[in-house]
C-alpha cells in the first residue's frame, strides 16, 4: 500500500511514542514523524520511567522503542506490555539491526525494528508495513528464526506437526539468502502484503514458543500451577 | 530391605545349598524309601518278601493252597516268612494281610475262619485282609496258617499278597484304620506326590540355563515318584500292569537321559539313529517284560532288558572313569565307581532271580540303582551349572565394575580436553575479534581523528571516514553472527545491508547470489574477510568508477564459492585506489585460502573471489 494511498485514507490518526536516549536520533524520528497528519505524536522521552508515565496517560498505537536505556533495557518495557489486552505496536530501535539485540526483543513482543539510520521514507514505510501487518525479516533473523521454530519441542506443543509450514520454509530459505519481499512476492508467486503478513506470522509464533517455553519452565521450577488461567 | 536384594540374597542361599547339597541326596532318596516302607513297620512282625507268588491254577477248583510257616508245595512257589510262630505270645493277636488279589479263604488249623470274595474291580494291592485271632488258635509250636487262594483265569496267573502282619491287636487295628482312610481320601498319594515333586522336579525347573534333557530327567523322576507312592498308599488307580510299566518306563528313561549326558559331553556323539534305536529297544523291552506272563519268552525279554540295562550302566561306568568331561572331571571316578558297584547289583539280582527261576520276585537292586544314579548325575550337573552361573555373574560384575571406572575417568578426561579447548577456543576468537577492531573500526577510528584535527576539516572525508567505520561495524557484527556461517547468508545479509544503503547512489545493482544453495559453514574469521573484500570492490566501483550498473554474482560448483563484483565503469585497475586497495584486498584473500583476481575489462573491471570450502 502506497504513502498516498495511506494518507487518503479516513482513518483516525495514529498515537506514537517514541522512547529513545539519545537527543538527536529523538529529535530526527519527531521530526519526521511530526508533520505527518496520519500520526500523532503523543511524546518523545529518553528513559524507560518516563515512558511508563507517558504510557499511564495514553496508550500509543506505535511505540518506537530503543532497547540500550540510561534506566533499564528496552525488552523489559516490552514484557510488561505484552500482557495489555490491546498492546501496542512495538518497534525497536536498532544501530544494527544484529539478530542478537532485535530477536530478543521480537521474541518478547516486538513486531519489527528499525534501523537507527534508516533515512525519514525508511521509517514512515516501516511503521506503515508494521500497521498493515507486515514486519522486517533480515536474513539472518530468518535462519535463526527457522532454527528456533524448527526445533520447537514436540512436547511442548499442541500439535506433533511442525510449527512451520512448507510455505513458510520457503519463504524463509528465500529471505535468508538476501532476497527482498518483492522478489520472493514474485517467487512464491504471492503478493507483497502476503509475504510482510508471512513474516509478522513468523514473529508471532516465536511469541508463541516463547510465552509456552517460559510457562513450561515455570512450571518445571514449581513457580506455577497448572490450571485455568 | 529392597526387592531385588531380598532376591539376591534368595539366589545366594540357593547357590550355597546347590553346591553343598550332596548330603541332601542321600536325605531325600532315604526319606522317599522310608515313605515307600511305612507299611510294614509293624515290628517284629512284618514279613518283608511276602511280595507275590505265581501260580498256576489246579485243576480242582482253582484254589491254591498258601501255606504258614511255609514251603514247596506242589506247583505254587510258596512264601517264606520271618515268621517264627513258635516265638510268638499269640493271645490276643491279629493278623493283617494287604494286597490280596484274589478270592482268599483262610484256615487256621484246619478251619477256616474267613472267606474273603474278591470283589469286582479289585486288583493287585486292594485286598486288606484283617482277622482277629482268638485265644488258643494259633498255639506255638503246632500251628499252621494256611490260605486258600483261588486266581483269575486270564493272561497273569499268580496271586500276589504284598504283605501279612501278625501282631497285637490294638497295633493291627490302627493299621488297618490307617490304611482305609488312606484309601478312601488318598491323602498320602496327594503328600507324595507333593513330596516327590518337590524334591526332584522343583530344582529341575529352576535350574538355568535349561536344557531338553532335564525334561527327561524330570519325567523319569515322576515316573519313579508316582510308582514308590503307590507302594505307600496302595492306590487302586490303575492296573498293576500299568504301575509296572511306569516304572521300568521310569528306569529306561533315566538310563536314555544319563547316556544323552554322556554322549553330549563326547568330540563326537554318536548318531541320532542310535539313540532312537536305544530308547525303542528299552521302552519295547519294558513292554514285553510287564506285557508276557511267565514262560520262556517273557524270561527271554527280561533277561534281555536286564542285560541292556547292566551294559548301559557299565558302559557309563566306563565312560566317567575316563573322565572324558573336564568340568566333571574331579567326580567322575566316583561317579564309575557308583555306577559298577550298580552294576554289581544288578548283576546279583540277575543271578537271584535266574537261580531261583522267580521271575515275579526279583530283586531291586538294580533299579534303585539307576534311579539314584540319575539324581546323582543330575545333581552334579546342577551343582556344576550352579557354580559356573555364581562365576559369571561374578566376572561380569568385575567387568561392569571395571567399565565404570574407564569410563568415569573417560569422561573426565573427556571434560579436561573440552574445557581446555574451549578456553583456547574463546581465547583465539577474543584475540581475533580484538585484532579486527584494531585493525578496522580502530583504524578508521584514527585517520578520522587525523581527519578533524586537520585544519580546515573537510566535512565530505569525515563522513565518508564515519560511513566506512559503521560498515566496518557492521561487517564485524554479521560476520560473528552463527546463521553468517553459511556464506550464502552472509551474502544476503550484505545484500540487505547494502541495499538500503545504495538507493543515494545513481547506479543499478544487479544482485545474483540468492540461488546459493545452503554452503559448509566456516569460521566468522572467514566471513569477515570475505565481506570486507566485496565491501571494498563494491565501493571502489561506486568510488572510482562512475558505473551505471554494478553487477554482484555468487557461484558454487560444489568445491569452490566464486563471487564476482563487475562494474562498467570507465577507466581500469590502474585508475583505482591507487593499488593500495588492492593489495589489501589480496592479502586478505590469502589469509583465507582464497584466490582473488581482477580482470581489467575497460571499459570496468571484474573483482573475483574464488574460496575453495570444505564440505561439512
Amino acid at each position: 500500500m502506497s504513502v498516498a494511498e495511506l494518507e487518503s485514507s479516513t482513518l483516525a490518526p495514529v498515537a506514537v511514542l517514541i522512547v529513545e536516549d539519545e537527543p538527536r536520533t529523538r529529535a530526527r524520528l519527531a521530526g519526521v514523524l511530526a508533520p505527518q497528519s496520519r500520526f500523532q505524536l503523543i511524546d518523545a522521552v529518553a528513559t524507560l520511567a518516563d515512558a511508563r508515565t507517558a504510557l499511564q496517560q495514553q496508550m500509543p498505537g506505535v511505540l518506537l522503542l530503543d532497547l540500550g536505556l540510561p534506566d533499564g533495557h528496552g525488552v523489559d518495557l516490552i514484557r510488561e506490555l505484552r500482557g495489555l489486552p490491546q498492546p501496542p505496536e512495538i518497534l525497536v530501535i536498532s544501530v544494527m539491526g544484529d539478530e542478537s539485540s532485535v530477536l530478543a526483543a521480537i521474541e518478547a513482543g516486538a513486531g519489527g525494528y528499525l534501523l537507527k539510520d534508516s533515512a525519514d521514507a525508511e521509517v514512515i514505510a516501516a511503521i506503515d508495513q508494521l500497521l498493515h501487518g507486515g514486519a522486517p525479516l533480515s536474513p539472518s533473523i530468518a535462519v535463526h528464526l527457522m532454527r528456533r521454530l524448527q526445533s520447537l519441542p514436540a512436547a511442548g506443543q499442541a500439535r506433533s506437526t511442525s510449527v512451520l509450514s512448507a510455505r513458510e520454509i520457503d519463504l524463509l530459505k528465500l529471505i535468508a539468502k538476501g532476497l527482498s519481499y518483492e522478489e520472493v512476492a514474485a517467487a512464491l508467486g504471492l503478493r507483497y502484503n502476503t509475504v510482510a503478513s508471512y513474516a509478522k506470522e513468523l514473529y508471532r509464533k516465536l511469541q508463541v514458543h516463547s510465552r509456552s517455553e517460559a510457562v513450561f519452565e515455570a512450571v518445571q521450577m514449581g513457580l506455577m500451577s497448572v490450571g485455568p488461567r | 530391605m529392597s526387592r531385588r536384594a531380598v532376591g539376591a540374597r534368595l539366589r545366594a542361599v540357593l547357590d550355597t545349598l546347590g553346591s553343598q547339597a550332596w548330603w541332601l541326596l542321600p536325605l531325600s532318596f532315604a526319606a522317599l524309601l522310608f515313605l515307600g516302607q511305612r507299611t510294614s513297620d509293624i515290628e517284629p512282625f512284618r514279613i518283608n518278601e511276602l511280595i507275590g507268588m505265581p501260580c498256576v491254577p489246579t485243576e480242582d477248583g482253582d484254589w491254591t493252597t498258601v501255606k504258614l510257616p511255609l514251603v514247596r508245595d506242589g506247583d505254587c512257589w510258596l512264601l517264606r516268612t520271618s515268621i517264627d510262630a513258635d516265638a510268638l505270645e499269640l493271645r490276643g493277636a491279629g493278623l493283617l494281610m494287604m494286597g490280596l488279589d484274589q478270592d482268599a479263604a483262610v484256615f487256621i488249623n484246619g478251619a477256616q475262619v474267613r472267606n474273603m470274595p474278591l470283589l469286582e474291580g479289585q486288583s493287585y494291592y486292594a485286598g486288606s485282609l484283617w482277622l482277629a485271632i482268638g485265644s488258643g488258635m494259633l498255639q506255638p509250636g503246632s500251628n499252621e496258617l494256611l490260605l486258600e487262594l483261588r486266581s483269575e483265569p486270564g493272561p497273569r496267573p499268580w496271586v500276589a499278597l504284598s504283605g501279612l502282619a501278625v501282631g497285637p491287636l490294638e497295633i493291627l487295628e490302627q493299621r488297618q484304620m490307617w490304611h482305609q482312610r488312606l484309601q478312601r481320601d488318598g491323602a498320602r498319594l496327594a503328600l507324595v506326590l507333593i513330596f516327590a515333586v518337590v524334591l526332584f522336579v522343583l530344582p529341575i525347573a529352576i535350574s538355568r540355563p535349561r536344557e531338553p534333557i532335564y525334561r527327561w530327567f524330570a519325567v523319569s523322576l515322576v515316573c519313579a515318584a508316582v510308582y514308590v507312592s503307590h507302594f505307600a498308599a496302595e492306590l487302586r488307580l490303575a492296573s498293576p500292569a500299568v504301575w509296572a510299566w511306569l516304572i521300568h518306563a521310569a528306569l529306561a528313561i533315566s538310563l536314555w537321559s544319563m547316556a544323552q549326558v554322556s554322549s553330549q559331553m563326547l568330540k563326537r556323539p554318536p548318531a541320532r539313529w542310535w539313540n532312537a534305536a536305544v530308547v525303542a529297544a528299552l521302552l519295547g523291552l519294558t513292554l514285553a517284560k510287564v506285557a508276557g506272563g511267565p514262560g520262556p519268552v517273557a524270561a527271554m525279554g527280561v533277561g534281555l532288558y536286564r542285560v541292556i540295562l547292566l551294559v548301559m550302566t557299565l558302559h557309563l561306568s566306563w565312560f566317567w572313569w575316563q573322565g572324558r568331561h573336564l568340568a566333571l572331571k574331579p567326580d567322575g571316578r566316583w561317579f564309575a565307581v557308583a555306577v559298577l558297584f550298580q552294576a554289581g547289583l544288578g548283576l546279583f539280582d540277575s543271578l537271584r532271580a535266574v537261580l531261583r527261576a522267580q521271575w515275579a520276585t526279583h530283586g531291586y537292586s538294580l533299579h534303585w540303582a539307576i534311579l539314584y544314579f540319575t539324581l546323582l548325575i543330575f545333581v552334579a550337573l546342577l551343582v556344576r551349572i550352579l557354580q559356573a552361573l555364581r562365576e559369571s555373574e561374578r566376572s561380569r560384575a568385575q567387568l561392569a565394575q571395571d567399565l565404570a571406572i574407564r569410563s568415569r575417568e573417560l569422561e573426565e578426561e573427556f571434560s579436561r580436553r573440552r574445557t581446555a579447548e574451549a578456553a583456547r577456543t574463546l581465547a583465539d576468537e577474543r584475540q581475533r575479534i580484538m585484532r579486527d577492531m584494531h585493525d578496522g573500526v580502530g583504524g578508521q577510528l584514527v585517520a578520522l581523528m587525523a581527519q578533524v584535527q586537520s585544519a580546515p576539516p573537510q566535512a565530505s572525508l569525515i563522513v565518508d571516514h564515519l560511513r566506512r567505520t559503521l560498515d566496518e561495524l557492521r561487517l564485524m557484527i554479521d560476520s560473528l553472527d552463527e546463521a553468517c556461517a553459511d556464506l550464502s547468508v552472509a551474502l544476503g545479509m550484505f545484500r540487505a545491508r547494502m541495499e538500503s544503503l545504495l538507493t543515494q547512489y545513481p547506479v543499478r545493482i544487479r544482485w545474483r547470489t540468492a540461488q546459493l544453495p545452503d554452503l559448509p559453514p566456516v569460521p566468522p574469521s572467514t566471513v569477515l574477510q570475505v565481506l570486507r573484500i566485496l565491501q571494498e570492490a563494491l565501493s571502489n566501483a561506486l568510488k572510482h568508477a562512475h558505473a551505471t550498473e554494478i553487477a554482484i554474482s555468487a557461484d558454487w560448483d560444489g568445491a569452490r564459492l566464486q563471487v564476482e563484483v563487475r562494474d562498467d565503469g570507465n577507466g581500469g585497475l590502474e585508475e583505482r585506489s591507487g593499488g593500495r586497495g588492492l593489495a589489501s584486498m589480496r592479502s586478505r584473500a590469502q589469509s583465507i585460502g582464497a584466490q582473488l583476481s581482477f580482470e581489467d575489462a575497460h571499459p570496468g573491471v571484474g573483482v573475483r573471489l574464488e574460496l575453495p570450502l570444505a564440505s561439512s
